[in-house]
């Protein structure tokens, strides 16, 4: 690097008298000049601490210039620094081959010390600018890199919804705290057929930082517009050979698996998503595991699709875990054909669903132990008053379990409780 | 033990209706307790069939699929508008007739799995004995789960080459859904048929059971769905035959 204005220099030629008087010339006016007297000529041998400025005698024998003025050029590192050629006066053409090849400038014999230093100093400072320049390119690109992050983070936040249903008798909420900037976890809750259900997701996209959180936002958006289309394809399935089964999810004994209020809904954002993903984006090779809740706020049923996520635990008043919700399909956007399954559960007055993302199990402390899912059960089984509660609960535990260590995955949780009968 | 009966014909013009409103009527004068549902919502019509006007629809199947009501809000007793004595009660759940309803259900669609809740609380609120489903014609979703649930199913049809081929259609449906009992219908027979050889040939042709072959009529075509036949004419041979099929559904 120029260093006051006075930099180092590397003549590059044989042991020819003339050279060192040039050495000297330059030393003299305050400049570094070091000398390479001898094969191989290879740029390679300065490459580790590169000159701010070349200076190449022509005549130097077994010295191909072109070669090495590509050789120069084509090194990363030193593609910047400048090159004044010393020639013989009629070696034109070695010259102008060589400033083809992005040599800067030439002097020709006899070589005079003053337009020596004089270009020296010329091309020293054009090589500060360039140095400069690419270091505030590089810094600008930092920052820009920075802002987009920070875009990307608004909209993200974008992705998740800014208030949860609240139906009557009912608390729901959510904690969201991401690892990086951009998270590949998300969850979402909102109403379905005309408010007859609450329909809630949490998800983890098996990945992190940007390229999870694209993922991310691709499997919100298909599974909610998915989850508002009415319609069911499965139904076609009946003129097919795999019909649906009598028996499954009867009601009184009658009804078989055939929809009832938000099953189509909850069948239709799983397993569309899922054809999707696998059909428009397999060679991603990204999946998300995925938990999707339907429930009827009158009666406090539950229809879900656990899509390969960690299950859910729905936990009595007394803090005991009454279920855990295990999967009933892979992932999202593992399988192309992948059969979900809708399973049924309960959840009475003064029991809460509580579900999250690994990121909470998988929390490390300063020794780089795990939270595990023992300490977070210890804490579901104190009964907390509120869904808030509970996740405040468990989010003061886990801040505290991660003291003086990083947090290495998104941490995600939403919490569905039925009030007690007042 | 309450029944769902479901009345499908593949394609419009079979009777399907007032076939519904019909049987519906004869089970409710043997004292039953009789819910119809239109679920031709994009077509409705047997509300005309129990003498509802437009203006006397006051809640209708779709302010329950569009989360207004509840279903059994949308059920209107049509007893008394059939006949003074008649012994059981029967209950109506219109579709409606708005242009800008029937326009609605078309853009947005709706939940169809809130037909099937809704079918099983309107067995439980009204206490119903049977539940008959005025199906859309043709198949669709609606028209699938109805198929489904039912405890039986009438297909009608007109003794015709498109309805001939439409009617295999519904049959092998049944027969994939499992329905426990299917029973055909054919209607407007013209008078000139031999109606046990049509009985004979349609068994055969779909190896179903054939409830009844019912021959044209100038009484029910002169009625023009004014009122229910079976009612108005209690010992014409249709009605015999009407009470026949009434009979073989609550087998």
């Amino acid at each position: 690097m120029v260093e006051n204005g006075k930099g180092r220099l590397l003549v590059v030629g044989g042991n020819q008298p003339y050279l060192k008087s040039l050495s000297h010339h330059l030393e003299e006016a305050g400049y570094r000049a070091a000398q390479m007297e001898e094969s191989p000529w290879t740029p390679e041998r300065f490459k580790s601490e590169p000159p701010d400025m070349l200076l190449l005698d022509l005549r130097t024998p077994d010295l191909n210039p072109a070669r090495f003025v590509a050789q120069v050029r084509a090194d990363e590192g030193l593609r910047d620094t400048p090159i004044v050629l010393l020639a013989a006066a009629d070696d034109l053409t070695g010259v102008e081959q060589c400033l083809a090849l992005g040599a800067e400038d030439y002097l020709l014999a006899p070589f005079s010390p003053t337009l020596l230093k004089s270009q020296v100093h010329d091309y020293l400072e054009i090589a500060r600018q360039r140095h400069e320049a690419r270091d505030r390119a590089k810094r600008d690109e930092l920052l820009k890199i920075e802002h987009d992050l920070q875009v990307a983070r608004l909209i993200q936040a974008g992705f998740l919804p800014t208030e949860l249903p609240q139906p009557a008798g009912w608390e729901i909420a959510a904690r969201f705290q991401p690892a990086r900037e951009v998270a590949g976890d998300f969850y979402d809750a909102f109403t379905l057929s005309q408010n007859r259900r609450i329909g809630f997701v949490i998800a983890d996209v098996v990945d992190k930082g940007v390229p999870a959180a694209l993922f991310m936002a691709l499997v919100r958006s298909l599974t909610r517009a998915f989850a508002r289309q009415n319609y069911s394809l499965s139904w076609a399935d009946v003129l097919e050979e795999n019909r649906p089964q009598r028996g499954g999810a009867s009601h009184k004994g009658r009804g078989h698996a055939v929809p009832s209020t938000g099953t189509n809904a909850l069948k239709n954002a799983v397993q569309l998503t899922n054809s999707y993903i696998t059909d428009n984006h397999g060679e991603m090779n990204m999946f998300a595991t995925l938990f999707f809740g339907m429930l009827d706020p009158s009666n406090g049923q539950l229809a879900y699709i656990n899509a390969g996520h960690n299950p859910p635990f729905i936990i009595r008043p007394d803090g005991m875990v009454k279920a855990a919700l295990k999967g009933t399909g892979p992932a999202v956007g593992m399988f192309p054909a992948a059969d979900f399954r809708i399973e049924y559960a309960q959840i009475d007055p003064g029991e809460v669903l509580y579900a999250y993302t690994d990121g909470v199990t998988e929390v490390r402390d300063a020794a780089r132990g795990f939270f595990t899912e023992k300490r977070l059960l210890t804490i579901l089984n104190r009964p907390a008053d509120s869904a808030a509660a509970l996740l405040d609960h468990i989010e003061g535990a886990l801040q505290q379990f991660m003291t003086g260590a990083v947090q290495f995955d998104d941490i995600t949780m939403i919490a569905v409780r039925r009030m007690r009968a007042s | 033990m309450s029944k769902i009966i479901s009345v499908h014909s593949f394609r419009g013009g079979t009777g399907k209706s007032n076939t519904t409103a019909n049987l519906a009527t004869l089970l409710a004068c043997d004292g039953r307790r009789v819910g119809v549902v239109d679920t031709d919502i994009s077509s409705p019509g047997i509300h005309v069939l129990f003498g509802l006007e437009e203006n006397d629809i006051k809640a209708s199947l779709n302010d329950y699929l569009w989360g207004q009501c509840e279903i059994e809000a949308a059920a209107q007793e049509v007893t008394s508008r059939v006949g003074a004595a008649i012994k059981g009660r029967i209950f109506l759940v219109p579709s409606s007739m708005k242009p800008g309803d029937i326009a609605r259900v078309l853009r947005e669609g709706y939940d169809v799995g809130l037909l099937n809740d809704g079918y099983e609380r309107l067995i439980d609120e009204l206490k119903l004995d049977v539940l008959m489903i005025d199906t859309h014609p043709g198949l669709n979703e609606e028209t699938l789960l109805s198929i489904a649930i039912s405890d039986a199913l009438v297909i009608i049809m007109r003794p015709d080459s498109q309805d001939y081929q439409g009617t295999a259609v519904t049959v092998e449906v049944a027969r994939k859904l499992d329905v426990p009992r299917t029973l055909l219908v054919v209607n407007k027979v013209p008078n000139s048929f031999d109606t046990a050889e049509v009985k004979a040939r349609v068994e055969k042709t779909y190896k179903c059971e054939v409830a009844g072959v019912l021959p044209h009529s100038d009484e029910m075509m002169t009625l023009a769905s004014a009122g229910i036949f079976a009612w108005r004419y209690p010992s014409h041979p249709v009605t015999a035959k009407l009470r026949q099929i009434a009979a073989m559904l609550m087998e």
